[in-house]
């Protein structure tokens, strides 16, 4: 029989870096989840991504025990890595404060596809441009595909 | 050590924002993020948090928040309060104050773990363990590098070793150390806070056991390595079996020789060897 569900709980931590302090420690500790072994096992499973802030959905089932699934990074800020812009426009439809070229809509589409409820890479690719469009981010160039 | 919280309202913001907010607050200091229904809250250490520059950044793009100190306390209290004890191979018993041993053990442990890593339900201890039990300690120096509760110093002292020093970087796990170390009557254990940066390497130790994490067994390999005597014993573990070539190679391109690994699930530890000479 499937184990009750708990709680589900949404962070965002640094790879490699989960410690018991907050907001790991209460939001975990509260529950009775032993917060050391999250920390040693999402620490493991990121370290190929050390201080890179990284969604965590953390399953928090009724025996005290727990999942967790780690997302790739949210496609706004990997579009503003890639722009080397620190902040979206306050207007997007009118101030532009930065662009980005289809590749690294591409590269950070094909990044996010497992997160995305895309069948293809240019279905996954248009969201990723449309999510830089309503940050007043430009995609430079013609699409690669047909729209 | 306190940490600061700023709550941010985020029912009235555009969908793409908060995540422009946690790339942002991340580039100020914030450690890490907790996401709920209409707020996002943001945690970073209050020394190390840039607050004005926060408080100014949210208050030019027109967003309320508050900010919150949180005074330090043990989280993990809570399961700490009502854990199970641990056995390993039917040799060793981990348990704390409320537990009573129901038989006999020949190594018995008693931890009060306090927010530090190492009371043996993590695969990573038991399988240190495992190798451990294989091993002679008798008048042995060991280095416990990464030892969190000590429970592994507090095992190689009831295993005979003459000397051990175990190191952590972690003030909660250095405190609670001293506190197990008094609560099993150790005698030849001395802790000490450190990174590995400062220690002696100059071949102290028999046995090094070091149960961190595969990034920290790189960048730390010529500590570790330094540090062994001739014909010395490495112990590595918080590795999963994925990592396990890249260890291989590192450790054996300095010249240790890989003898075995235990394994649980996908967890592994890693015994290597010094030359004798």
């Amino acid at each position: 029989m499937a184990k009750k569900v708990e709680v589900l709980i949404k962070l965002q931590i640094r790879g490699g870096a989960a410690n018991p302090s907050p907001p790991v420690g209460p939001a975990l500790g509260a529950k009775g989840v032993n917060i050391m072994e999250f920390c040693k096992q999402f620490n493991a499973r990121t370290q190929e991504q050390p201080g890179k802030v990284l969604p965590v959905i953390i399953t928090v089932y009724g025996d005290k025990s727990f999942d967790f699934v780690i997302k790739t990074p949210p496609a706004a800020v990997q579009v503003l890595e890639a722009s080397k812009q620190k902040k979206g426009s306050a207007e997007p439809n009118r101030v532009k404060v930065g662009s980005v070229t289809w590749d690294q809509v591409k590269e950070i589409a094909e990044i996010k596809m497992p997160d995305l409820n895309c069948f293809t890479i240019e279905s996954a690719m248009k969201m990723v441009a449309g999510t830089a469009r309503s940050m007043g981010i430009n995609v430079k160039g013609d699409a690669p595909f047909d729209n | 050590m306190t940490y600061t919280k700023i709550q941010i309202k985020t029912s009235s913001l555009p969908d793409f924002l908060p995540d422009i907010l946690i790339a942002k607050l991340a580039d100020m200091g914030v450690e890490s993020f907790e996401e709920q229904n209409d707020s996002l809250f943001a945690y970073g250490k209050t020394e190390e948090l840039q607050l004005d520059d926060v408080a100014e950044f949210l208050t030019q793009m027109i967003i309320s928040f508050e900010m919150e100190e949180i005074p330090e306390q043990n989280w993990n209290k809570k399961w700490e309060e009502n854990f199970k004890f641990v056995e390993v191979d039917d040799k060793v018993l981990i348990h704390a104050d409320f537990h009573k041993p129901e038989k006999l053990y020949p190594h018995v442990i008693k931890i009060h773990p306090k927010m530090a890593f190492g009371t043996g339900h993590h695969q990573t201890t038991r399988l240190v363990i495992r190798h451990m039990l294989n091993l002679d300690f008798n008048a042995k120096t060991v280095l416990d590098f990464g030892a969190g509760t000590a429970v592994l110093a507090i095992l190689a002292e009831q295993m005979g070793a003459k000397s051990i020093l175990a190191v952590d970087m972690d003030e909660w796990a250095i405190n609670n150390a001293n506190e197990n170390i008094q609560i099993n009557q150790c005698k030849t254990i001395q802790v000490k806070q450190s990174n590995g940066d400062d220690l002696k390497t100059d071949a102290l130790y028999d046995v090094i056991l070091a149960n961190v994490n595969k990034n920290a067994l790189l960048d730390r390999k010529n500590i570790l390595i330094d540090g062994l005597k001739p014909s010395g014993i490495l112990i590595l573990s918080g590795l999963l079996e994925n990592d396990l070539p890249e260890i291989q190679t590192a450790y054996e391109k300095s010249g240790l020789k890989f003898e075995t690994i235990n394994q649980e699930n996908e967890w592994i530890a890693v015994k290597f060897v010094k030359s004798a000479i």
